[in-house]
């Protein structure tokens, strides 16, 4: 299809993504914070990573917000315990602090380790794309035991695998497991059949669009926000399925992504060696 | 009372299923070849591992509904693996201990290579 089209036409489009590319660079540099000129206390909240769960953490509450004098450090913001199923429209709003700092503060980091695995996924790819190995002539079909196991098995794990990646923001967790575990899923649909092979191409178009998603959702930031993967839905009740605002969509990108990538990787490792 | 009766018949569901892993774990150091220690690291730790977990989910009932869904999956997991161990283990020319006697699967495989 790429190859039908016009070398004129493609030099054009390359020229405007370039174009794009460099004007949006050296527009970052007007947005260039002063030193000294933002106030940290005042984004990033002391309050968000204590939590009121018993009396104890109720003390070292406090023991943040007042100085040995029982003097509150902090005139701005009233002192409110964080409580899970009650407080409602935090800064982050995620039960669980490390997914608020991995999917949320330090968002971009992660797309950086998103792209990093790609790239792993790829070189695999590279190396493994047209080798031929020797096998063993003598071999035997899986059992119809296994055939039917791994067929009911696969269906447990893609929930349990699901679940772990919409759950993130709750539970531990998150994109990464729940991606590796869909993953294992697929590998045992593999020992269940001889000769088994996912689509390949509906994998590479799974992974390209929920990579694509992760971007997309950041450029939305950057346009509601003025940050790029700023949080731009309401952050809900602390707890609630339906909370931590779009935490819970980058990390349903981020398993689709990592599971596709991971299963093409087995594919590939896999079907090659079958090759006679 | 309900819930004293329960918990109580949680602890002794643990202690069943402790005594269980323990025996898998010896019968792994006590058998002699693979076949006799699958059938001791699989039926043995599935039995110890879901007696616990359903007792696990009796005393803390809160746990109960998570617990049953783990053991189903075990149950429904464990024995899958464990036959595809053996069988490939056999195929691959894995010979069982000499006292094991008959041996039913090498006259069916006999009888399969006939046939081709």
């Amino acid at each position: 299809m790429m190859n039908d089209t016009p070398e004129m036409v493609k030099k054009v489009f390359a020229i405007f993504v370039v174009g794009i590319l460099i004007v949006g660079f050296f527009m970052a540099f007007t947005q260039m914070p002063k030193a000294n000129a933002v106030n940290v206390n005042n984004t990033v909240s002391r309050f968000y990573v204590m939590k009121d769960v018993d009396q104890a953490t109720e003390m070292l509450d406090k023991g943040t917000y007042f100085n040995k004098d029982m003097v509150p450090l902090r005139n701005d913001v009233p002192y409110t315990p964080i409580t899970f199923g009650k407080s409602a429209n935090l800064e982050d709003g995620a039960a669980n602090v490390v997914t608020s700092i991995v999917v949320d503060y330090r968002g971009f980091d992660t797309l950086g380790e998103v792209t990093v695995l790609f790239l792993a996924a790829s070189g695999v790819m590279l190396v493994l794309h047209g080798q031929k190995r020797k096998i063993p002539k003598k071999r035997t079909e899986p059992s119809e035991i296994m055939y039917v196991g791994t067929r009911i098995a696969f269906a447990v794990i893609l929930l349990f695998g699901i679940y772990v990646f919409i759950h993130g923001h709750l539970t531990p967790g998150g994109g990464f497991p729940g991606g590796a575990i869909i993953a294992s899923g697929i590998l045992g649909l593999f020992l269940g059949k001889q000769g088994y092979s996912p689509n390949k191409s509906g994998l590479t178009i799974f992974e390209s669009l929920s990579g694509m998603a992760y971007v997309v959702i950041g450029i939305i930031g950057l346009i509601g926000e003025k940050s790029f993967l700023a949080n731009f839905l309401p952050t809900g009740t602390i707890g609630d399925l339906f909370s931590a605002g779009f935490i819970a969509l980058i990390y349903i990108a981020i398993g689709m992504k990592v599971g596709s990538e991971l299963s093409a990787v087995t594919n590939a490792m896999i079907i090659d060696t079958e090759d006679d | 009372m309900l819930d004293l009766i329960l918990g109580w018949t949680g602890v002794v569901l643990v202690f069943v299923g402790v005594f269980f892993l323990f025996l898998g774990a010896l019968g792994i150091f006590r058998l002699p070849d693979l076949f006799n220690r699958l059938q001791a690291g699989t039926k043995a730790t599935t039995l110890g591992v879901v007696s616990t977990t359903i007792g696990v989910g009796l005393i803390a009932k809160g746990w109960l509904i998570f617990s049953l869904a783990l053991a189903i999956f075990l149950l429904m997991t464990n024995p899958i693996s464990s036959h595809a161990l053996g069988r490939a283990s056999y195929r691959a020319g894995v010979k069982p201990y000499k006292k094991t006697n008959p041996d039913l699967y090498s006259e069916k495989i006999k009888k399969e290579s006939d046939q081709k």
